[in-house]
């Protein structure tokens, strides 16, 4: 489970450093799917739909600074609401790809690292030269 | 791949080049306590090069409470010590210290934030720099401000609260000295510690100008080196200034289920008498199974009096613990003993009070935990206390100074204490003293 963010995130950076023409592949079809998933026409940013059922997301969400843990509150009923009515926002307020900011996973990368370190000390050999 | 990587950097540490460095001061020698003193980059260096396998490490920085910006921010920065730095975290710092074998503390007094470090002797160049980085870098996340320090600084109010003895003197340097000196040494509960004051707080006082390193166990070559390698990108700042302090006094009473405390005390700038003074009245016993001749012996270890040396004053404490009866008896014979003192002093007993201000005040900078008072010192006054300084100005006290210091606590206003069953504790009035 440690580390699986962290896995992710950095396969994401390789490939649109190292691998640019499959980047300029993928990146149509990413804006594609972001559409067509319509989590923003619930008024909801990506990161609101990380699974925060467990120990690290949980961390992190606790490290929020207070605004941005009102705000994704509000986003995450507000979302609710809409569910249980089946409809979506009006038009004007889909959020706007500016809008989709990934604020919570720097806080999931931070944790992880840290677990990883932790586990890390904790398995560790100690050899005396 | 972690071990190697750690062993390699411990390696690279310790086979660090002795380099020349221009500005490096000429070390001069304070012969009596054995100190060699310099000035490196602007921070002052004192070193004891003793023989054993063990070194001890001082950065005293002059942060303590009294420059507190808000009430407890000190605290706060004293707890985040050893916590993140940008180098290493401070899990790795953790592990790292108890692989090679040593001890990171951190104190906290009124006048100065006390960073100690342990070691062996050829682990100099690690733990230098692990202090370096404490000072000069430190992260101070919000997060580790609730997570790890929040908690922290709950635990030592409410440790603090449980002790009477620390109730009592918090409520006499709040009477005493009110701003400054007076503010409290603790984080309350009430107050508003976020990040961003700690983060001010540091960015104010932890300055080169506020620095002074204090070492046993290490040449003064080897730490000039180390200044000038690992100390050279910390902020210069400006020396932080120590204003005057001013006596109030006053009448503080706590209750409180912790234990029953009666204290009284009289500060003034900064003077032998005082140390003469509370040797004359003693109390404390300095020698097993007996409590001395002092005027306080009487009282069987009950009340005793203790000099506070800050940095531009000096507080006289005379302190009674016990149940309220004992405390009323101890109190009294504190009183009575004053007032023989304020009649006059008989050379015997002003040479026993000598002796032994004497002893006390060399004492305390004495081995590891002296190096704190070494460092104040330094960072005070730009040299390292002199020992014989320090004899002639105690011989110098006479008979006649410390007869009028009596005179005046009987008669002036004084800061007065009590702690615990507050209903059952007398007035400083009605033992005779003003408050």
């Amino acid at each position: 489970m440690t580390g699986s963010y962290l896995r992710t995130y950095f396969l994401a950076k390789y490939i649109t450093s190292n691998a640019p023409a499959l980047a300029k592949l993928i990146t149509p079809l990413q804006g594609f799917l972001i559409e067509t998933n319509g989590y923003r026409k619930m008024g909801l940013r990506y990161d609101d739909l990380i699974s925060e059922e467990n120990p690290i997301v949980q961390k992190a969400i606790n490290r929020l600074p207070p605004n941005e843990y009102y705000d994704r509150v509000f986003r995450i009923r507000r979302a609710h609401q809409l569910s249980l009515m089946h409809q979506l926002l009006p038009k004007e307020e889909y959020l706007k790809p500016e809008q989709d900011v990934r604020y919570l996973t720097p806080y999931i990368l931070e944790v992880e690292a840290e677990m990883k370190e932790r586990e890390y000390f904790d398995t560790m050999a100690v050899v005396t030269k | 791949m972690l071990v190697s990587s750690t062993s390699a950097c411990l390696r690279r540490a310790a086979s660090f080049s002795v380099r020349a460095n221009a500005s490096r001061s000429l070390a001069t020698a304070a012969a009596d306590l054995g100190f060699e003193s310099s000035t490196v980059d602007g921070i002052k260096i004192a070193t004891k090069d003793i023989a054993g396998p063990i070194t001890t490490l001082s950065f005293v920085i002059k942060a303590g409470s009294r420059y507190a910006t808000v009430p407890g921010v000190a605290h706060a920065l004293q707890r985040f010590a050893y916590q993140n730095t940008p180098k290493r975290s401070g899990l790795r710092l953790t592990r790292e210290t108890e692989l090679l074998g040593g001890s990171l503390t951190s104190e906290l007094t009124r006048d100065s934030i006390i960073l100690t470090a342990r070691f062996l002797k050829d682990d100099l160049p690690y733990f230098f720099e692990a202090l370096s980085d404490v000072f000069a870098q430190p992260t101070l996340a919000r997060h580790e401000l609730a997570e790890i320090v929040g908690p922290l600084l709950k635990l030592d109010a409410k440790l603090a609260g449980a002790d009477a003895i620390v109730v009592a003197s918090e409520g006499i340097n709040s009477a005493a000295y009110r701003k400054g000196l007076g503010l409290p040494l603790y984080a309350q509960a009430t107050d508003a510690i976020s990040i961003d004051t700690v983060r001010a707080y540091k960015d104010a006082v932890y300055t080169k100008s506020n620095l002074a390193i204090v070492a046993s166990g290490a040449d003064i070559s080897t730490l000039s080196d180390l200044v000038s390698t690992y100390l050279e990108k910390a902020p210069a700042g400006t020396a932080s200034s120590t204003p005057a302090s001013a006596f109030y006094g006053g009448e503080l009473r706590f209750p409180t289920t912790a234990g029953n405390v009666l204290s009284f005390g009289y500060a003034s700038d900064v003077s032998p008498t005082f140390n003469v003074l509370a040797s004359v009245l003693g109390g404390a016993s300095s020698i097993k199974w007996s409590y001395g001749t002092s005027l306080l012996s009487t009282t069987a270890g009950k009340a005793y009096a203790k000099v506070t040396p800050y940095n531009g004053s000096s507080l006289l404490t005379i302190t009674a613990t016990g149940s309220p009866a004992e405390i009323k008896s101890a109190g009294a014979t504190a009183v009575d003993a004053l007032k023989t003192v304020a009649a006059g002093v008989s050379p015997e007993i002003l040479k026993k009070g000598i002796a032994g201000a004497k002893f006390d005040a060399l004492y305390a900078l004495e081995g590891p935990a002296g190096l704190a008072s070494v460092g104040k010192t330094l960072l005070a006054s730009g040299s390292v206390p002199a020992a014989s300084s320090i004899v002639s100005e105690i011989e110098s006290v006479t008979a006649e100074s410390v007869k009028s210091l009596a005179e005046k606590i009987l008669s002036e206003k004084i800061a007065a204490v009590a702690v615990g069953k507050v209903s059952e504790l007398p007035y400083a009035d009605e033992l005779g003293l003003k408050a």
